[in-house]
């Protein structure tokens, strides 16, 4: 369980959060949504622990986050980034490897190329990492963080993947490939938390919908709770009409707006 | 941050195999050292006493134990300790240019040391005696190390460590200590001139058991001890924030880091001088041949770095036999234009 009390936050004096309150569940992929701006990602850099709220506690399987040293914090989530720039040659077997080597217990010596098989880059280990593109590079992260959270449940509790825009540089079907693995783990009994901009594949995945406007959580729910019209068309600031599609979900949102 | 040029998909060869290279090529320099040199005792003869054909008479055995000796093992100390600051640096900074000589930690130890040879007899009687023979050093190291803390300060603010901040803060605080320098050299005398001139452009030839002694408390923990910092030096390289989400202690990892630097450079530069290039040229060329893994990039470091020392300590002796160069010239003659390289292999490349 991933609880959030009350979280304050302000950066050079602006206010970026504002009194936010959000659980997520493992076994759920929650969704946190909202136009730019809106705090998502110093909302998700709280929830990690990268940035301390000024007030507002968050406590991560029962544990105040603020108490957990960085190794038993690895052991228990996994965070991918938006960008990740990486500053020497290494390869892509090896950025994996510091996936393993960040949260304690054996892996399978398949593991690498198992998880790179996954991700659709298989027999790409030994490739140099700088002479991919920006797609395949956000898949060898995404496998990286697999890596660090190659166990789903721990005797500790379940483990937690973070996402801040995963599929930000990746087609269409590469979206699916990622979306449905996170979905595979939080069926496995882990936690998913992942920062999306699309809200069609946000319906599509999530079972949990957070929406933020300006620092705050206008609506938190199931996706046919958040996913209205009113509430998108307040949080979006201009209007957004949702469509029902009986064929695939509950819902489906073409990127129409208007009268 | 940008693609450094690699060598063909997976021909990396295995680390124990560069390993032992390293190794080989540490003990044939380390021998040929030893029977290289001005005074008479030429490799045959070295060779002859080692297989127990001959014995060395007393001179000899005197020019090989506190002269060759002294000199070969700092000669391994010193570029161990300058490779794998450089290594360490890097790493920190995230970039493959960062240098302890280059940004700005040579001249801090160079302004003490400077200070140290002309304002040295200005000191209490008290403290003298405290110090003893080796202010020269004490100061260096003192410079270098403040140097370190001020840049540190200066390029990680807010979080985040700026390579531009760096390198300019490295530039300003090269100048204001060259400017410190000069004004230093304008008031010493013409010993002290001389003095302070050698030991800018760094040597071996002062090497002597007690001086190593001074150093090796400082050095060989950092050598030992560096590959502990391997872990979080490679999760650093994907960024701050990623390696805390990888569970390492990053402000821990920082100052440690710091610290290593500031002690391994400091005291090489002390007792050495200024020898520029080692802390670049080594893990530069050491990460084309095995890649960027910090686990066996800072072990590598330490051999090669003291291996292209005593070579170059021997280019330096025999050059201008009997007279001896500069060590500092030899590195910098062999370093710039591989520096040089590096920089332009990356131009119009992002991340400088």
């Amino acid at each position: 369980m991933l609880d959030a009390r009350n979280l304050t936050l302000t950066r050079n004096r602006r206010p970026v959060l504002t009194d936010i309150t959000l659980t997520a569940r493992p076994g759920e992929v929650t969704a946190l949504i909202g136009p730019n701006g809106a705090g998502k990602s110093t909302l998700l850099a709280a929830l990690t622990g990268d940035l301390r709220p000024d007030s507002g506690s968050i406590h991560l399987n029962g544990d105040d986050l603020a108490t957990l040293p960085p190794r038993a914090l690895a052991a228990r989530r996994a965070v991918l980034t938006q960008t990740t720039e990486v500053a020497f040659p290494f390869t892509v077997a090896e950025l994996i490897c510091l996936g393993v080597e960040a949260s304690p217990g054996p892996a399978d010596p398949a593991l690498i190329d198992r998880l790179l098989t996954e991700v659709d880059l298989p027999g790409m280990a030994e490739r140099p990492y700088h002479a991919l593109s920006g797609g395949e590079a956000q898949r060898v992260h995404f496998a990286r963080i697999l890596a660090q959270a190659r166990r789903a449940t721990t005797p500790q509790g379940p483990v937690w993947l973070f996402l801040d825009e995963p599929v930000s540089s990746l087609d269409i079907a590469h979206q699916l490939l990622v979306m449905r693995r996170a979905r595979r783990f939080a069926t496995e009994g882990g936690g998913v938390l992942a920062v999306l901009h699309d809200l069609n594949l946000t319906a599509m995945v999530a079972d949990r919908v957070v929406l933020l406007a300006q620092g705050r959580c206008l609506a938190a729910g199931p996706p046919a709770e958040v996913l209205t019209d009113a509430l998108l068309s307040e949080a979006y600031r201009c209007p957004i009409r949702t469509c029902r599609s009986p064929a695939s979900g509950p819902w489906l949102l073409p990127q129409m707006a208007g009268g | 941050m940008v693609a450094l040029p690699l060598p063909d998909e997976g021909s990396r060869p295995k680390p124990r195999h560069i390993t032992l290279v390293l190794l080989a090529l540490a003990a044939g320099v380390s021998l040929l050292s030893l029977g290289t040199g001005a005074a008479g005792l030429p490799p045959a003869r070295l060779l002859a006493a080692l297989s127990g054909i001959d014995a060395l008479t007393p001179a000899e055995s005197l020019i090989l134990h506190d002269i060759r000796l002294p000199r070969l093992a700092m000669g391994l100390m010193v570029g161990a300790a300058l490779a794998v600051a450089g290594a360490l640096m890097q790493g920190l900074f995230r970039n493959p240019l960062a240098d302890p000589g280059i940004v700005g930690v040579g001249a801090g130890a160079g302004l003490g040391a400077v200070l140290a040879i002309v304002l040295g007899g200005l000191l209490p009687p008290a403290l003298a005696a405290l110090i003893g023979g080796q202010l020269v050093p004490f100061a260096a190291f003192l410079g270098g190390w403040i140097a370190t803390l001020i840049l540190a300060r200066a390029a990680m603010s807010g979080g985040r460590t700026s390579v531009a901040t760096l390198l300019l803060a490295g530039i300003a605080l090269g100048a204001l200590a060259g400017a410190a320098t000069g004004i230093l050299t304008f008031l010493a005398d013409d010993q002290q001139l001389r003095d302070l001139t050698f030991w800018s452009m760094g040597s071996l030839a002062g090497a002597s058991w007690a001086r190593i002694a001074t150093a090796l408390p400082l050095i060989l923990p950092v050598v030992l001890l560096a590959p502990l910092l391997a872990r979080a030096l490679n999760g650093l390289a994907l960024g701050e924030a990623q390696a805390a989400h990888m569970g390492i202690a990053v402000e821990r990892t920082k100052r440690l880091t710091i610290l290593a630097t500031a002690a391994a450079a400091g005291a090489a530069t002390a007792i050495a001088g200024g020898i520029g290039f080692i802390g670049i040229v080594v893990p530069h060329l050491l990460r084309l041949a095995c890649g960027p893994d910090h686990r066996t990039l800072l072990p590598h470091a330490a051999l090669l770095g003291g291996t292209l020392l005593v070579a170059a300590d021997m280019i330096a002796r025999t050059l201008t036999a009997p007279a001896e160069l500069p060590i500092g010239i030899v590195t910098a003659t062999l370093g710039a234009p591989i520096f040089l390289w590096i920089l332009l292999r990356r131009r119009g490349l992002a991340g400088i």
